[in-house]
């Protein structure tokens, strides 16, 4: 059984202005009866009174007036973890614990948003806590940390592969060298060693591309996808 | 029959052979050696001018030998060979005294013209 406190407006507004998380409180009609001063950053709307709005509406969620039935009863609030979440709690009064999910936002773009609800009783009514985490900007550096990091493991393997490619193909190059500068050869000999001299160089212009890569960027291949030689070099 | 001799240095064998068989087809006598320290023996007994040294070899690398023997020999045509080149790897040759440079595989009909070249040059200094 989760323990549901009570609170005054004025209290409870003096707690979470004081909190760096986008806050607010949502009645069991889905509308916003407290919003602190982050979530007006947040959504956007400093000059905007959020109260008396529907969650989606307040939040500023792109599909919101999109539906003719209202917030909550579209196709995509369907899929939407935050109506899930809010629904739980306003239903079942138990608290839902950073659940990760991405919201499209009027005028600010798709967000990567963690959020958590709590049930509390607010002047004698049951009321939701909504608290959100933008993690857009965490995602977006740990993504290029992974990138990097894998970048780094790429450039260290090429390496490794371009100095050990590189001693095989030239001991080739040189013996087809030598070989084809002997006269009275049988044309097709010469023909065949040609052939190895023309793919020696291939390998070795990959080798050179290996050697320059700067970027991690892949192409599909069969089921999975592999490092893609000529686009992550500098050379190309 | 042209005598004159090359040293090639590389910790590969069968790149030693390779480059020890071109080179004497041509003419040239070559000495070959699998590391810096044997490099720098055979120097210590034979005057030899012209050079190819492996980059990246056991112990002291080539850039390093480079410096070691531009410091005894002046005049010595070096010329770097390496597998995993870098704008950065081209500097640093130049700064240590190397000639030039040649990225592998490299075809031997341009190492057997640098070979000329190097005689060449070191013949006219002769001559000043």
């Amino acid at each position: 059984m989760t323990l549901v406190r009570q609170y005054s407006k004025s209290a409870l507004l003096e707690i979470i202005n004081a909190l760096p998380l986008a806050i607010c409180v949502i009645d069991k009609n889905r509308s916003v009866v407290l919003a602190n001063k982050v979530l007006h950053g947040f959504t956007n709307k400093n000059n905007e009174p959020l109260i008396d709005q529907l969650a989606g509406k307040a939040l500023g969620c792109v599909n919101h007036g999109r539906v003719p039935d209202g917030c909550g009863f579209g196709q995509e609030c369907l899929k939407c973890k935050l109506k899930e979440a809010l629904t739980h709690t306003l239903e079942k009064r138990e608290p839902t614990h950073r659940v990760e999910t991405t919201m499209a936002i009027k005028g600010i773009g798709v967000r990567v948003l963690r959020i958590s609800t709590q049930p509390l009783n607010l002047g004698g009514k049951d009321v939701t806590l909504l608290s959100i985490e933008d993690l857009t900007d965490l995602r977006s550096h740990e993504k290029i940390r992974l990138e990097k990091e894998k970048l780094s493991a790429v450039l260290e393997t090429a390496g490794a592969v371009c100095h050990e490619l590189s001693q095989p193909l030239q001991v080739i190059n040189g013996f087809c060298d030598i070989l084809i500068e002997h006269r009275g050869m049988d044309p097709e000999i010469t023909q065949a060693l040609d052939a190895i001299l023309k793919e020696v160089k291939r390998m070795g212009r990959l080798n050179h591309d290996l050697m320059h890569i700067t970027r991690y960027e892949t192409k599909p291949y069969l089921k999975s996808k592999i490092i893609d030689i000529e686009k992550s070099s500098t050379d190309s | 029959m042209n005598q004159d001799t090359i040293l090639v240095v590389d910790d590969e064998k069968a790149v030693l052979q390779m480059f020890s068989l071109a080179f004497s087809k041509k003419g040239y006598r070559v000495r070959s050696a699998e590391n810096a320290e044997e490099a720098l023996n055979i120097l210590k007994t034979e005057k030899i001018h012209v050079m190819f040294l492996d980059l990246n070899l056991p112990g002291m690398n080539g850039i390093e030998l480079c410096r070691a023997i531009r410091k005894e020999m002046p005049m010595a045509i070096l010329y770097a060979l390496t597998g995993y080149a870098s704008l950065f790897e081209l500097s640093d040759c130049r700064d240590a005294g190397f000639d030039d440079y040649y990225k592998k595989p490299v075809s031997m009909s341009v190492l057997l013209e640098s070979a000329k070249v190097g005689f060449e040059r070191i013949e006219r200094w002769r001559n000043v």
